[in-house]
């Protein structure tokens, strides 16, 4: 087993906007956190406020807001995930856990700098370490040593020398140890473990079991929400659509991580704006595909906002979708027809956000006599009826007038620009007695033009065109 | 060899392959097809068909085309003018989970929606209607249809002035049939002819 550790040094302070003043985090009256300016002071985590504020007289202070720090560290976790499936979340930062032999990248030092890269990327100060127990890779990284320890490795030699204020002990058994002089963790090793559990309690023993691997690590591994929901606020109201599709595109980054980390797609999603009147507008999108894809999420959200103007300024955006598990293959592994309907369902997706969900028909067939009710338009993809196919009807127009157009009768004879030779018929359609009863004779007619349209008739002299063989 | 092959063979003048004849698709009329170069549809190009009027057999023309198109590929149809018959479609071979229609609401829309559907390489055929359009927005989805090589077929009113189209047909009625002049083609010209339906 490997555990990779990231501790994030500055949590509390992370939170807050970075400032150029010296600047401290407070929590019950005490610093918990101060920024690099406020340690030129010689301020440090621990003192008082009254201390903090007699040593530095500019010091701006601000109270930990611990909701923002956990909505960072699900962040954190979320990242983890795309590392490992075996996540846990800690007050302070993650712990992954690997199996020997089925890291994802292989060597543990790839592994160590692929997850430094990615840190670095999105700017946290941070602490990693990688070992054989969770203990060990924590105190390693509280520590500050970015040690990458495999089993292979002396690693319970390099554990020896690193400090004791890397161990989650309690402030007693710390004053204790410093008592006795104790300062290393080979020190309380050393000790006679019987003596140990007398002194300190069975806590500590557990613990020092746990950090040489004689006891197995029991954790709870972190889930991840099935939705991701991303909410930017902008520091200015912005009003142009480069400033919100900008916005936008680094939300779509974000969510393609997640969505790549997570082995999902994207079915449906919706962007919502809120105005700095107060009011708010959210799009909803829907793709006939689930899709992966930053750059055609970005063009269908494009599309849909490129003639769009805001009513007043644009305070926030908010992206938020649940997460599909990805049931498909990779592209290149499809079969050419397949592919071409993947392709097919990008197009209809992009005419749908640009043109709106009802603008795109698709046309079956309905097992019904009465041919305005035969064909029927809906939203594509359009699933068929159930039950036996619809018969298909030879000697049916093309285009269908609906609702069909009264024609002019002069001597008994209809007339469409000009009078209708009847060609073929009469058809009879009797049906509809439980909805719209219908009882028409259809017939092919033709008009001097050689026009050839379908027209009924239902009762004397009332001619109706329903259609053109065009 | 000819006198002038082994002329040009003498003064060493290279000659370059002979172009490449433009994929076509048959019409499914054979009289139709030997008028046309190549025999047939040609791909790339946005061929113009102006009907005098509907009922005359205009989508009778392109029917067995959309319906081999359809088998493999996707249909799109911008801004039909009248709802399509789906049973008529069925019974002339067109795969109806194959066809879209798209109802776009202004004409800037309706030239979005066709411009995305010559381009993307699933559609088999674009068949779209337009009661006007201005030359240079002609010239732009001509230009598309070449690029993404689609099948594509425009219908315009009568009497409309003519557009930059690389092949026009002018379809008007005629007993058991349509008549079809060729009003511009590649090739040498073509008498009107009237294709029995």
């Amino acid at each position: 087993m490997l555990w990779l550790a990231v501790v994030l040094t500055a949590l509390p302070l992370e939170v807050f906007a970075p400032r150029a003043a010296a600047f401290a985090v407070v929590w019950d009256k005490t610093l918990v956190d101060c920024n690099a300016q406020a340690q030129g002071y010689g301020l440090a985590a621990g003192l008082s406020v009254v201390q903090a504020c007699a040593l530095c007289p500019s010091l701006s202070l601000g109270i930990r807001d611990r909701a923002a720090e956990e909505v960072l560290l699900e962040g954190l976790a979320a990242f983890a995930y795309g590392f490992s499936p075996h996540v846990v979340l800690r007050p302070d930062g993650v712990l992954l856990r690997f199996t020997d032999n089925a890291s994802p990248v292989g060597d543990p030092h790839l592994l160590v700098s692929r997850v430094t890269q990615g840190l670095e990327d999105a700017g946290y100060a941070f602490e990693v370490a990688l070992a054989p127990t969770a203990v060990a890779a924590w105190l390693c990284a509280r520590s500050g040593v970015r040690g990458v320890w495999t089993p292979k490795d002396p690693w319970r030699l390099a554990l020896r020398s690193l400090p004791l204020a890397g161990l989650p002990l309690t402030d007693a058994v710390r004053d204790a140890c410093s008592a006795l002089g104790l300062a290393r963790v080979g020190d309380l090793l050393d000790l006679p473990r019987a003596g140990l559990t007398r002194r300190f309690g069975r806590e500590v023993v557990l613990l020092l079991e746990r950090l040489t691997g004689e006891r197995p690590e029991v954790a709870d591994f972190w889930a991840p929400a099935p939705r991701f929901r991303r909410r930017l606020s902008f520091p200015h109201p912005v009003e142009t659509d480069e400033a919100l599709a900008f916005a936008l595109a680094r939300i779509v980054r974000e969510w393609v991580a997640v969505l790549r980390a997570r082995e999902a797609r994207v079915g449906g999603f919706v962007v919502e704006m809120t105005y700095e009147n107060g009011g708010s507008r959210s799009e909803a999108f829907t793709l006939t595909r689930p899709e992966r894809d930053g750059q055609v999420l970005m063009r269908l959200m494009r599309d849909r906002l490129r003639d769009f103007r805001p009513p007043s300024a644009i305070t926030a955006v908010t992206v938020s979708a649940p997460l599909e598990a990805a049931m498909e293959g990779s592209l290149p592994l499809w079969r050419d027809g397949q592919w071409r309907e993947q392709g097919f369902r990008g197009l209809v997706d992009r005419l749908c956000a640009r043109l709106g969900p009802e603008s795109v028909r698709a046309l079956s067939l309905y097992p019904d006599h009465r041919p305005e009710r035969a064909a029927r338009e809906g939203p594509w993809p359009m699933p068929g009826p159930e039950g036996p196919p619809a018969r298909v009807l030879a000697d049916r127009p093309t285009w269908l007038v609906d609702p069909p157009e009264r024609l002019e009768v002069v001597g008994g004879v209809p007339r469409f620009h000009g009078p209708l030779r009847l060609a073929r018929g009469p058809e009879r359609v009797e049906t509809g007695w439980w909805d719209e009863p219908a009882v028409r004779d259809y017939f092919v007619a033709v008009n001097p033009g050689n026009e050839r349209l379908w027209v009924f008739c239902c009762a004397r002299d009332e001619w109706y065109l329903q259609g053109y063989f065009a | 060899m000819t006198p002038l092959a082994e002329a040009w063979e003498r003064a060493g003048v290279r000659r370059g392959a002979a172009p490449a004849a433009a994929a076509v698709i048959p019409t499914g009329f054979p009289d139709l097809d030997g008028c046309l170069e190549g025999g047939g549809w040609p791909v790339g190009v946005l061929t113009e068909l102006r009907a005098s009027r509907a009922g005359i057999g205009e989508m009778r023309l392109l029917l067995p085309v959309l319906a081999a198109l359809s088998r493999e590929g996707w249909l799109v149809w911008i801004a039909p003018p009248y709802r399509p018959c789906a049973p008529a479609l069925a019974a002339h071979g067109i795969v109806l989970d194959h066809l879209a229609v798209v109802r776009p609401r202004t004409h800037k829309e309706a030239l979005w929606a066709v411009s995305q559907g010559l381009l993307s390489p699933a559609v088999g055929a674009v068949v779209t209607w337009f009661a006007d359009i201005r030359d240079q927005e002609f010239r732009v989805l001509q230009r598309q249809a070449a690029e993404g090589r689609r099948w594509s077929f425009c219908f315009l009113p009568r009497d409309l002035a003519p557009k930059p189209s690389r092949l026009r047909l002018v379809l008007e009625s005629a007993p058991q049939g349509v008549r079809v002049t060729l009003a511009r083609k590649a090739g040498r010209p073509v008498a009107p002819l009237i294709v029995a339906l």
